[in-house]
């Protein structure tokens, strides 16, 4: 017997009350582990060693899970009619292939993006959790010298450090990952669209958020936004599956998933609480209590998720604070981020990744919803699943939202922060498909003028978006030029002092380090140079304009110290900054100190 | 009696009025500027809306149709016959621009329509904010309907300047698969249809439109949309397919100048599907047209705004844009495009053979069937008036001062005149063919495509002769070897450049904005500033002479890059500009940015780097030459 079905087995022996003991001993000692018993030291180290086998651990448990419940979910798959899935399959196949045509592949949010992807370098090279700081090639392999745990929850590095173990190690692979899950979240958008609408309505669902070009731009990425959005459908239409017939195994893929998610994004930990919802409220619709073995080994499974939470508060270095800030959350934040929030869910510019009839219908529809739910509230003990789960997750969606208008980086049009509003931009699309069906009548059309409200406002403004929203960030065009341009170099090792961070030179495994390091490292660097260890060093700087007649400086932040002999080799305007590539000539003896007054 | 329905159908005198407005509008009441800024901001939408229009129309009017329809053996053959005809008309022609200007202009409307939404192409435009801005667009005298569907490639797919050669390509293979319709159709016999494919097949010219970027073969299509969607109405006089057709008009009218000739046409044969039936059918979207048509309206003000839009001064001695004395003149180089059998000429003489023979039988023809329009078959009634339409386009084309069908520019032009003479091979050809007659007729065709047209095809003469074509070639060819896109290129062909999103200026705006040049040199703008000369060559001396219209000055210090040859006597050359003097002395030289050297900068704050930032970019697009 394996130690699966022994679990198992032993689980099914226990009484409910037993179960249910068990569960609380679980959850206390859980709490216990996850935020009380180690230091932020040590649970720096225990992610960074043992956070690889965890995350493996409940994967592998929940594809398990959802081996268990398959029959259902093709069941749930084929429920719709032939006809209807071969148009939404098209609908979906045709919004994905139009993203990944005029949105450039690349990186969207600079850094968050590297660090998973470097996170995901790691895991799959030596199974550790780390992000890598310096690394060098010694015998022929490239070595990290140095590493640090990074923030973020770790589960799609991991996804995509499992692409690597499979199909080999390439960059493009976490690029690959978020285009798959593009059509993984339409589709679900689809099935939960189905459960609040006729087919009609569930096509307007998939094309108001298929049309959205924040979804677009985050599916050509290489950010952890798809994953949460995916998983968070996931998780929602498991809720509604073990809903609509509660037993144990529909329980534990739900749970799974929950646990999962929480491992996705930061705040995705919340969605435990409506998880937790819908499992009691499962229980009462069953008239009984329904613990199979991951329910009560689930907070257990958060233990990691916990301990590094531990490691990210009491490491403020890592919190990215604005000057002057000193916490990330603060009221005085809200009316502002409430300002830029109606900035970009209204706006109509062409460089704005908002969809304005998303926005417009999809918070009137969500207003009608609310009116409708409220009437008929008392009749929530008979509610269909889909209200229950809608409600308990969307609770937490604009909870969420709510959360992060009191986030000192809460502005929604900041291109960088604007993906925190995909689970909202969701709820509508949803919303959209509920108002679509219950007022839709035969000379209406409702469906139709949805579908072409979305495809106008698509054609106005978020085709432009797809071609020129990336193009905004100048960064990753001269992060591209730099490494396209020592390409083209003769072939020999290099090592790059960047003013930019060294993670996109280490994801290439070519060494690099920041010019603020170097400045402090100059002796080893006179060691290099002068073994020859590299065919050469090669700087980068950014010189900026100081005037109107342009007058170039180099930014002072870039400066290394005036012994270090640059020769410059090549340059690239990007916007108005010009940014330089030099070699390393020589690094003089420092000059003695100027005698103390 | 039905003269009474007529004028008694409100509907019917709210479309005059409206066609009445429309013309009032757009020709008189509005001030000519105001005109072209309706068009430029309104004419996108527009176009979407007939474009969307169309679509549905012709979708709810083919809907029972393909409800019936099955995949047949046939169906493979015919998909078979069109992929490997439409193959070989690709198969020796290299993608590239084919005509100067005209084709640029087009891609550049493209442009701004994905873009910015905008009827007009990009003279000015930086990337200096990081995304790619358009500064300062004009309207072009071009209907828009082609640079509309290039911007929906766009749209779909990202901007690539190759995207208006793709789509030529797909209206390719749907021209060939319609014509194929068309001729079965109308000869009755699906050889017939083969006939006419291989005779468009033998057709060079139809291998330069299929990777060039213009607008001739949708305007073909839509030619052959038009004439299909008639003989649907004529037979079947229904609401669908009269929006189908009418709109197809529009689009048509949206593709090519004389094109809108045929909207007369189109409109006799609803008028005549209205007589047959004894009463009036109009939807809404059809009494809206005359607001769309109102755009073509307006967009023709360019000629009347901008005299050089009838470009008359690139035909020495022409004085008027139409008129009787060019017919005997043209009519000779018609013949002399027709027939000519050196390959320089893009040209199938036995297309050309067989259509002017059976020509003067189809207009007889028409004229037979105009005489028992009462008694005619319905399909034939609609074949007549639009083969009248199609007369007329030809018969504008020889009254054109500019419609030598010889002429590399104008070799595209004979396109309808190529339907035409297809149309009355195989209307003429029904009358006297059975299935044995037109196999043989398919046979010939087949021996003409062999024999002549595919050695034609690839030795390309007609292309390597016309030397913008070679430029527009040699130009691609400098994109290929110098990808980085970040250099500005001064030539006078600058749409080009700014297409493929690289900085341009014509030679004369470089002269006149030599401050602007030199400021963006001294601080590295660009990777490199290259100037294209011509230079015309001494056939005694051998003397280089540089072309005036290429001079920007003697303050340009030149590296030559790159030299062609591009006629025997006609040298380009494309040159690295290494420094700018001004007063003698050198005001700025290529390289990278010289930074002080020695003590520290000084550390600014963030709100003065901004202002720095503000000022550099302000004067930086005041400098943009």
């Amino acid at each position: 017997m394996t130690i699966g079905a022994r679990i198992q087995h032993a689980s099914a022996t226990l009484g409910p009350r037993a179960r249910l003991l068990a569960f609380g001993v679980v959850a206390l000692a859980s709490v216990a582990l996850g935020f009380l018993t180690f230091s932020v030291h040590q649970s720096q180290y225990l992610i960074e060693h043992y956070g690889y086998y965890t995350i493996s651990f409940t994967f592998a448990w929940a594809l398990i899970a959802a081996w268990r419940i398959a029959p259902v979910l093709g069941a749930e798959l084929a429920a719709p009619a032939r006809r209807e899935r071969f148009q939404a399959g098209g609908v979906i196949a045709v919004c994905t292939v139009i993203a990944v045509l005029t949105v450039p592949i690349t990186y969207k949010v600079l850094y968050d993006e590297m660090v998973l992807q470097a996170t995901a370098w790691d895991m799959h090279f030596f199974r550790e959790v780390k992000t890598i700081l310096r690394g060098y090639r010694v015998d022929g392999m490239f070595v990290p010298f140095d590493a640090y745990l990074d923030k973020r929850p770790f589960f799609f590095a991991y996804l995509v450090s499992l692409v690597h173990d499979l199909t080999g190690y390439r960059e493009a692979n976490a690029f690959y990952v978020n285009l798959a899950l593009m059509p993984v979240v339409l589709v679900q958008v689809y099935y939960l669209g189905r459960r609040l609408a006729a087919h009609g309505g569930a096509l307007a669902a998939v094309v108001a958020l298929g049309t959205l070009s924040l979804l677009a731009q985050n599916a050509t990425g290489a950010g952890m936004e798809m994953l949460n959005l995916a998983m968070l459908l996931l998780t929602l239409q498991l809720g509604l599956i073990y809903l609509d017939a509660p037993d144990a195994p529909r329980l534990a893929a739900m749970l799974l998933a929950a646990v999962l998610l929480a491992q996705t994004r930061y705040e995705s930990s919340l969605y435990v609480l409506p998880t937790a919802v819908v499992a009691l409220e499962g229980w009462r619709r069953a008239g009984r209590i329904i613990l199979p073995p991951s329910a009560i080994f689930a907070p257990a499974l958060l233990i990691p998720y916990a301990i590094h939470n531990t490691y990210l508060s009491g490491t403020p270095l890592l919190w990215e604070l604005h000057q002057d800030e000193k916490a990330r959350f603060g009221l005085d934040h809200f009316w502002s981020n409430l300002h830029h929030a109606g900035l970009y869910l209204f706006s109509g510019s062409t460089l704005s990744t908002n969809s304005f009839w998303l926005s417009v219908a999809g918070i009137l529809a969500f207003l009608f919803g609310l009116y409708r739910l409220w009437r008929g509230r008392r009749g929530w003990r008979t509610a269909p699943p889909v209200a229950v789960g809608l409600v308990a997750f969307g609770v937490v969606i604009l909870g969420n939202l709510l959360l992060l208008m009191f986030y000192y980086w809460g502005q929604l049009d900041d291109p960088i922060v604007a993906r925190l509003s995909l689970p909202t931009c969701v709820l509508l699309a949803l919303a959209l498909a509920y108002a679509v069906n219950v007022l839709d009548a035969p000379r209406r059309h409702l469906a139709a003028v949805s579908i072409g409200g979305a495809v106008l406002c698509y054609v106005w403004s978020g085709l432009i978006a797809n071609a020129q929203h990336s193009a905004l960030n100048t960064l990753d065009a001269e992060l591209a030029w730099e490494q396209r341009y020592v390409a083209s170099l003769p072939p020999g090792d290099r090592l790059i002092l960047t003013n930019k961070s060294a993670l996109p030179w280490m994801i290439h495994e070519t060494p690099a380090i920041a010019i603020e390091q170097a400045r402090h490292r100059v002796e080893e660097l006179r060691f290099q140079l002068e073994n020859h260890t590299f065919r050469e060093i090669l700087v980068t700087q950014m010189l900026r304009p100081t005037s109107a007649a342009g007058d170039y400086q180099l930014d002072p932040a870039d400066r290394l110290p005036d012994w270090f002999v640059l020769q410059p080799v090549a340059e690239h305007r990007f916007g108005t900054r010009l940014d330089r590539v030099s070699r390393l000539v020589e690094i003089q003896p420092r000059p003695p100190a100027p005698p103390k007054k | 009696m039905f003269s009474r329905t007529l004028l008694r159908d409100r509907r019917l005198w709210l479309i005059v009025l409206l066609s009445a407005l429309a013309f009032v509008v757009s020709r008189f009441a509005i001030s000519g500027s105001t005109a072209i800024s309706w068009v430029v901001n309104g004419g996108y939408w527009a176009i979407l809306a007939a474009t969307v229009l169309f679509a549905r129309a012709l979708w709810f009017s083919l809907r029972e149709d393909f409800r019936g329809w099955r995949f047949r053996r046939e169906h493979g053959a015919v998909l078979a016959l069109v992929a490997v005809c439409g193959g070989l008309l690709l198969a020796h022609e290299r993608y590239g621009f084919k005509v100067l200007a005209d084709e640029e202009l087009l891609v550049g409307t493209s442009m701004d329509m994905h873009y910015v939404r905008q009827v007009a192409y990009p003279i000015r435009a930086t990337n200096i904010q990081g995304p790619f801005q358009v500064l300062q667009s004009v309207l072009d005298k071009r209907p828009f309907f082609y640079p509309f569907l290039v911007s929906l490639a766009h749209d779909l797919t990202g901007y690539r300047v190759e995207n208006a050669f793709y789509v030529n390509t797909v209206l390719g293979f749907v021209f060939l698969g319609l014509a194929f319709v068309i001729g079965r159709r109308l000869g009755g016999s699906p050889w017939a249809g083969v006939l006419v494919v291989l005779l468009f097949a033998g057709l060079p010219l139809m291998a330069q439109q299929m990777t060039g970027g213009g607008f001739d073969l949708l305007n073909l299509v839509m030619l052959e949309a038009v004439l299909l969607l008639a003989i649907r109405l004529a037979e079947r006089r229904d609401a669908w397919t009269q929006e189908a057709l009418c709109y197809a008009g529009v689009l048509l009218a949206y593709t090519r100048y004389e094109s809108a000739l045929l909207l007369p046409f189109v409109a006799l044969v609803v008028l005549w599907a209205w007589w047959r039936e004894q009463r009036v059918t109009l939807s809404w979207p059809v009494i809206v047209i005359p607001a769309f048509l109102a755009f073509c309206l307006m967009q023709n003000r360019v000629f009347s705004l901008h005299e050089g839009s009838w470009e008359l001064a690139g035909r020495p001695g022409a004085t008027s844009v139409f008129g009787l004395q060019y017919v005997g003149e043209n009519l000779g180089h018609a013949l002399g495009f027709f027939f000519d059998t050196t390959g320089y000429q893009p040209n199938s003489p036995f297309f050309a053979a067989v259509g002017l023979l059976a020509v003067p039988f189809f207009g007889l023809w028409i004229v037979r069937v105009a005489r028992t329009a009462r008694t005619a078959a319905p399909a034939d009634v609609a074949v007549a008036l639009i083969g009248l339409g199609l007369f007329a386009i030809w018969a504008l084309l020889m009254v054109y001062f500019w419609g030598q069908f010889d002429h590399p520019v104008i070799h595209r032009l004979s396109l309808p005149v190529h339907l035409l003479m297809a149309l009355a091979v195989v209307v003429v050809g029904a009358l006297f063919l059975r299935r044995r007659g037109w196999r043989l007729a398919a046979a010939a065709a087949l021996v003409a495509l062999v024999v002549y047209s595919l050695p034609v095809m690839a030795r390309r003469a007609y292309t390597l002769t016309y030397s913008p074509a070679v430029e527009m070639e040699w130009r691609t060819d400098f994109l290929r070897r110098y990808p980085s896109r970040d250099y500005l290129f001064i030539d006078n062909d600058a749409t080009f450049w700014i297409a493929h999103h690289i900085a341009a200026t014509p030679a004369k705006q470089a002269r006149l904005r030599e401050e602007g040049l030199v400021y963006h040199l001294r601080n590295d703008t660009f990777s490199a500033m290259y100037v294209l000369q011509h230079f015309h060559v001494d056939p005694k001396t051998g003397v280089r002479t540089l072309d005036p219209a290429d001079d920007i000055g003697p303050d340009f210090e030149l590296d030559p890059v790159w030299e062609k040859r591009i006629e025997t006597l006609f040298i380009g050359r494309i040159s690295r500009i290494t420094a700018i003097r001004q007063g003698g002395h050198v005001a700025a030289r290529a390289g990278l940015v010289v930074t002080p050297p020695g003590a520290a900068t000084p550390t600014r704050s963030s709100a003065e780097w901004d202002a720095a930032k503000k000022a550099y970019v302000d004067k930086f697009l005041k400098q943009l030459p």
